[in-house]
């Protein structure tokens, strides 16, 4: 049997990722790491470990891009921070433009139609979005659904609502059109190119 | 001696189990339900079986609710090939370079009459010591209803392995029950599981053992509990026994405390670093260690079980937590996952994609405990 490991920052980069692979690779079995601590720290401080595990099987890692400029100069960045200088050619490092949300908006229809809202004004370029996260949660604002789950309370100060990574999750698992989305989201586009080179 | 296998055939909800084990500190992983609880009574099984005191296998049985609770419901072949349906236990140990070896398996003979004994074999090293149902025993139900391993008259040639069963330690934390154990009282279960005898566990301790361990635990809890200068054990006016903390403060005297007054979490740590202070001669099973602990304190717990499977004996831990399993220095063969599916549970070392992934240095929960999609939780 052959796998692929994938390690990403959180619950819905990890169902972005099972879709991509699943769509490329339906031959590999997905064997997932998940970092005790979330997000791009997690990812990052074992870093070096994931390449040395690269030499064995396909390894997959996503993270966002968030403010930095461009994904050269962060893919550089991250691996000056541990003195690497170039990947295995087994190692798919991927940095999402913005944020992995903004691939889920790559398919308007059906964000829409997952949020029982008209699909007009959402975006047919969500990787130039400064805040996809946002871009989610202004859309859900009128979601006669999921507005409760989606969208912070305004009396407190979190960030996203109680139920962003479940629903997102759940999008992506059940609707999310990949070929539509990678369309739209030249990142998507590459990283599923990228898996598809792992062929030969 | 070291428990080297353990093989189970029909064990509550493991059909077949088949389990290497080469080391010291054992973690047992799986979804709830999964059945780790279970594993270990396995191990609990024999000790209840061994143990001097309230031992045997018709009380094992009974205490557990009779046979048909611990057979595995999804036991197969009923009626077909003889003894498919037997539950039977084997365990291989080592000792230097001795091996032992011991095997049971129970069969129901009627609904009406007791479980009897439809094999018992004892090895050491070569030689068969026991290899039962005897020729002048198989129609005696009575000699088969007990086992040669609970019997001191028929267990000399193997009373080490017979003592090391009695003495394996299985303890399931529950602060509450430590805390008020005294005023619950009542009903206490054998072996006191669950830590509410615990003050008079530590009572029984002979009194310098018992301050040389207490002096540990204060020094281990100062960076914990702030201003704590000293732990002591006093008995009060009723004769019973307790645990005083005794804090600085700014008053001539410091103040006091009973175990009562402590935190869950303070109190749980305090029974742990007990027992990780005891001597254990024979395996000590602990479930879910983490509970009430806060992360930095579970994140070095392995540290200290490793402390214990060097010095002691292994140790058993069932668990949910990265914490416990963010230790590095965990190798991939002190992990065993529990998969259930609808045809009893199996348990299994890791994967190799799993194994590799732990000896590059990614934390084992990273990896053990990120198994299977993240599944959906909801009401
Ligand atoms: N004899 C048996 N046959 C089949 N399943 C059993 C048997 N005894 C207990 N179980 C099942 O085992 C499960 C409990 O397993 P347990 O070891 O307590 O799980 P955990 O992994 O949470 O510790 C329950 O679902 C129970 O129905
Ligand atoms: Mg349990």
């Amino acid at each position: 049997m052959r796998w692929i490991y994938f390690s990403g920052e959180d619950e819905v980069s990890e169902a972005l990722a099972r879709r991509c692979v699943e769509r490329v690779l339906p031959e590999l079995t997905f064997q997932s790491i998940r970092p005790r601590q979330g997000g791009i720290d997690g990812v990052i401080e074992k870093f070096p470990s994931y390449l040395d595990t690269s030499r064995n099987y396909p390894f997959f890692v996503m993270i966002d891009l968030d403010r930095k400029e461009c994904p050269p100069s962060a893919r550089a960045d991250l691996l000056s921070k541990h003195n690497i200088t170039d990947l295995p050619r087994q190692f798919i490092l991927s940095i999402v433009k913005r944020e992995s949300e903004a691939w889920l908006l790559g398919d308007s229809d059906g964000i829409a139609e997952y949020l029982g809202i008209p699909n007009q004004g959402i975006t047919g370029n969500p990787e130039e979005l400064s805040d996809p996260k946002g871009a989610i949660i202004q859309l859900a604002k009128t979601s006669p659904r999921y507005r409760d789950e989606i969208c912070p309370d305004a009396k407190g100060d979190a960030k996203v609502g109680p139920g962003f990574n479940f629903r997102l999750t759940e999008f992506v698992k059940r609707q999310w059109n990949i070929e539509t989305a990678a369309e739209r989201c030249p990142t998507l586009m590459r990283t599923l190119e990228r898996l598809n080179n792992l062929k030969d | 001696m070291r428990i080297q296998k353990i093989e189970l055939k029909n064990w509550r909800n493991f059909r077949s189990a088949n389990v290497e084990i080469k080391a010291d500190v054992i973690y047992l992983v799986g979804p709830n339900a999964s059945g780790k609880s279970n594993f270990l009574d396995a191990l609990r099984f024999l000790r209840d079986i061994a143990k001097p005191i309230g031992g045997g296998l018709q009380t094992a049985l009974n205490e557990r609710g009779g046979f048909s609770k611990v057979r595995c419901l999804h036991a197969r072949g009923a009626g077909k090939k003889k003894g498919s349906t037997n539950l039977e236990i084997t365990v291989s140990l080592s000792d230097g370079p001795d091996t032992w070896t011991y095997h049971l398996a129970i069969l129901p003979r009627s609904s009406k009459s007791r479980p009897l004994v439809a094999k018992e074999i004892v090895k050491h090293n070569e030689e068969v010591l026991v290899d039962r149902p005897y020729d002048h025993e198989v129609d005696d139900e009575d000699q088969l209803a007990v086992t040669y391993l609970e019997q001191a008259a028929q267990n000399k040639e193997f009373r080490e392995l017979s003592r090391y069963f009695s003495q394996i330690t299985y303890v399931h934390l529950v602060p509450q029950l430590v805390k008020f154990g005294e005023r619950i009282s009542g009903h206490l279960l054998p072996d006191d599981p669950f830590g509410q005898a615990f003050m008079k566990r530590i009572a029984d301790t002979a009194n310098k053992t018992r301050e040389a361990r207490l002096k540990k635990i204060s020094k281990a809890l100062h960076e914990i509990v702030p201003g704590l200068e000293a732990l002591q054990f006093i008995v009060d006016k009723e004769g019973r026994p307790h645990i005083e903390m005794r804090y600085q403060t700014h008053r001539p005297l410091p103040a006091r405390q009973l175990e009562d007054q402590l935190s869950d979490g303070t109190l749980r740590l305090i029974a742990l670093l007990w027992l990780l202070q005891e001597d254990h001669s024979a395996p000590l099973l602990l479930e879910e260690p983490e509970l009430s602990l806060n992360e930095e304190i579970v994140r070095q717990l392995h540290r200290l079980f490793y402390k214990v499977g060097k010095r002691d004996n292994q140790v058993f831990v069932t668990t949910h937590s990265y914490a416990l399993l963010s230790n590095e220095g965990i190798p991939s063969s002190s992990i065993f996952t529990i998969i259930p599916g609808v045809e009893g549970s199996r348990i299994e070392p890791p994967t190799e994609p799993e194994r590799i992934a732990i000896q590059n240095g990614i934390p084992p929960g990273d990896v053990v405990l990120a198994r299977g999609e993240q599944f959906a939780l909801d009401i």
